[in-house]
């Protein structure tokens, strides 16, 4: 048998994580844990989701925990969600876990883990992480039954993140900062095809204008970057910015080997319009 | 069979991308023992990332090596693999990074640029080859994928090669320069310490030295000039104290005993050393 595969997620920092990866390999010894972060930052559940979606659709099919958590202990429900590539996602009904679910072929069965057969015999009431989430996934990845874990609930009724959507308007689209990626690298919602919609063709070279909103407590106010449309990074010179689509087809705006996020002093939410010019 | 082995060695930092690659190969060699060399390399520094390699090869099985440190990523820079002496397949960008490891592993034997396919994720980016390239003809190798499929051959001669310090031995003195410095601001200098003992003579336990650092050509103004000893390791001196030693790899290294060296003199890579008999 191939050695089942769990990933595991986490706001915890550095340390925290190997206590649930002993409680993993105490239930389930040859499972083999990738560990996808532990470094979302702290309590973010919108950074913990992107992150998700970012690696799981590249991880093998297995068991995938999550735990960005800020709600432990109150009476927010301890999820496991079946997809239909196979996987079981196990995490806090926050919204962590539904956009990467539906990346793996969408949730096809969601339910509440409530049997203490397959949690650790205490169970605390602020690491669930260690005493519900990691137990349960051990077991799954042994073979214990999706059913087993405890009883179904509507997929409609599970937590949702509010999803930003660009809007299209005359000769310009507007959006807002998704994410801010390792290197610095800046995602905003919408794609390629939304912003040609926008603008027109976009060829190597074409040059943009990206005005960043002024927002509360930014002195600076509204931020003005005039960019080019480009294939990869090194098609523009060193320290330059770029806009293009990353490697998940979402419009992204790089420096050239620089971290365009620090240089601007952008973060998630920021809105921005981005125009020909 | 023995479990396949791979190396993985990026600047894409311990999160998210790292984990993704980890996951494309584990998707495809479902028991590799994929040892992560590091992620933390300074951004960009494909230097460092040749350097790390080129330090961890000699003590792993033979297997795949990969290393992604890859500005150059999306733009005509080749995505290659090397066949070295010894076995082992290395795996990345045509930037210089896999040369010196392959160097170190009895030089490269067959290069090939990456073009087939198959051995790819059905989709790539323009931006993230770690993941929709290098991953998976990693792991193809290293379940027994021939080397000679992952596309055709280019000559040796042709890679991209790394400009690194060299050592060059006057006479009483020993001309080098600051190769590489580790986590604990340890400056690698270029040479071995028979470079050095060519240059000044026997290096005994205790030997006295000057190191001079900068110079003209390095656009700082001004030399620093510190007196130290030759020793075999840090605890020879007192803590805080400088000392020349023979490092863990066999080239000369510049330390302070439980010190941050490099911060303290504020050394960088590719500075011009002298190393002069006291």
């Amino acid at each position: 048998m191939a050695r089942p595969v769990i990933t595991f997620l986490s706001d915890f920092g550095p340390s925290a994580p190997a206590v649930c990866r002993g409680v993993m390999f105490g239930i389930a010894p040859d499972a083999n844990v990738i560990d996808i972060t532990h470094q979302v930052p702290r309590f973010s559940i919108r950074d913990g989701a992107a992150s998700l979606v970012f690696a799981l659709p590249h991880m093998p099919v297995g068991v995938h925990i999550a735990v960005v958590d800020p709600g432990v202990g109150t009476e927010r429900l301890p999820l496991a969600l079946k997809t239909a590539r196979g996987d079981v996602l196990i995490g806090p009904d926050n919204g962590l876990l539904i956009e990467a679910a539906e990346r793996l072929g969408g949730i096809v069965e969601a339910r509440t883990i409530e049997n203490r057969a397959l949690m650790l015999p205490v169970v605390s009431s602020s690491f669930h992480g260690r005493d519900i989430f990691a137990p349960t996934a051990a077991h799954l990845a042994m073979g214990a039954s999706f059913s087993s874990v405890g009883p179904t609930v509507p997929i409609d009724s599970l937590v949702r993140l509010p999803r930003p959507q660009p809007r299209v308007a005359d000769d310009r689209l507007e959006t807002q900062i998704v994410h801010v990626m390792t290197y610095g690298n800046v995602t905003f919602a919408g794609t390629p095809l939304d912003l040609t919609t926008a603008v027109g063709p976009l060829v190597d070279g074409r040059p943009l204008r990206l005005t960043f909103g002024a927002t509360e407590g930014n002195e600076a106010g509204e931020v003005v970057e005039d960019t080019v449309w480009g294939l990869t990074f090194g098609s523009v010179p060193l320290g330059a910015s770029v806009l293009m689509a990353d490697s998940e087809g979402h419009l992204s705006l790089s420096d050239n080997q620089g971290d365009v996020a620090k240089r601007l002093g952008l973060a998630v939410d920021r809105p921005v319009t981005i125009t020909a010019r | 069979m023995p479990r396949p082995f791979i190396s993985f060695v990026t600047d894409f930092g311990p999160d998210g991308p790292a984990p993704t690659c980890r996951g494309v190969m584990l998707s495809i060699a479902p028991d590799a023992q994929i040892v992560d060399v590091g992620h933390s390399i300074r951004k960009y520094a494909i230097r460092d990332g040749a350097f790390l390699l080129w330090s961890a090869v000699p003590y792993f099985p033979v297997g795949v090596h990969v290393g992604v440190v890859d500005p150059g990523v999306g733009t005509e820079r080749r995505p290659i693999a090397l066949l070295a002496a010894r076995g082992d397949r290395l795996v990345g960008p045509d930037n210089g990074l896999l040369m010196p490891a392959a160097e170190r592993l009895g030089g490269v034997v067959d290069a090939r640029v990456l073009e087939n396919r198959e051995l790819w994720l059905p989709v790539t980016s323009s931006t993230f080859h770690g993941r929709d390239i290098f991953s998976p003809v990693a792991a193809h190798l290293a379940n027994g994928t021939d080397f000679a499929a992952v596309g055709s051959t280019i000559p040796v001669a042709d890679l991209a090669a790394l400009t690194m310090p060299t050592a060059r031995v006057h006479d009483g003195w020993l001309e080098t320069g600051v190769a590489f410095i580790d986590s604990f601001g340890n400056a690698r200098l270029a040479g071995r310490p028979d470079d050095l003992a060519a240059a000044v003579g026997d290096l005994d336990g205790g030997r006295r030295l000057v190191v001079e650092i900068g110079g003209a050509d390095d656009g700082v103004d001004g030399v620093d000039t510190v007196d130290l000893t030759w020793q075999r390791t840090f605890g020879r001196v007192d803590v805080g104290e400088p000392l020349l030693y023979e490092d863990s790899s066999g080239t000369i290294s510049f330390a302070d005993n439980q010190g941050d060296i490099a911060s303290r003199l504020g050394l960088r890579v590719d500075q011009p050393i002298r190393i002069r008999a006291a």
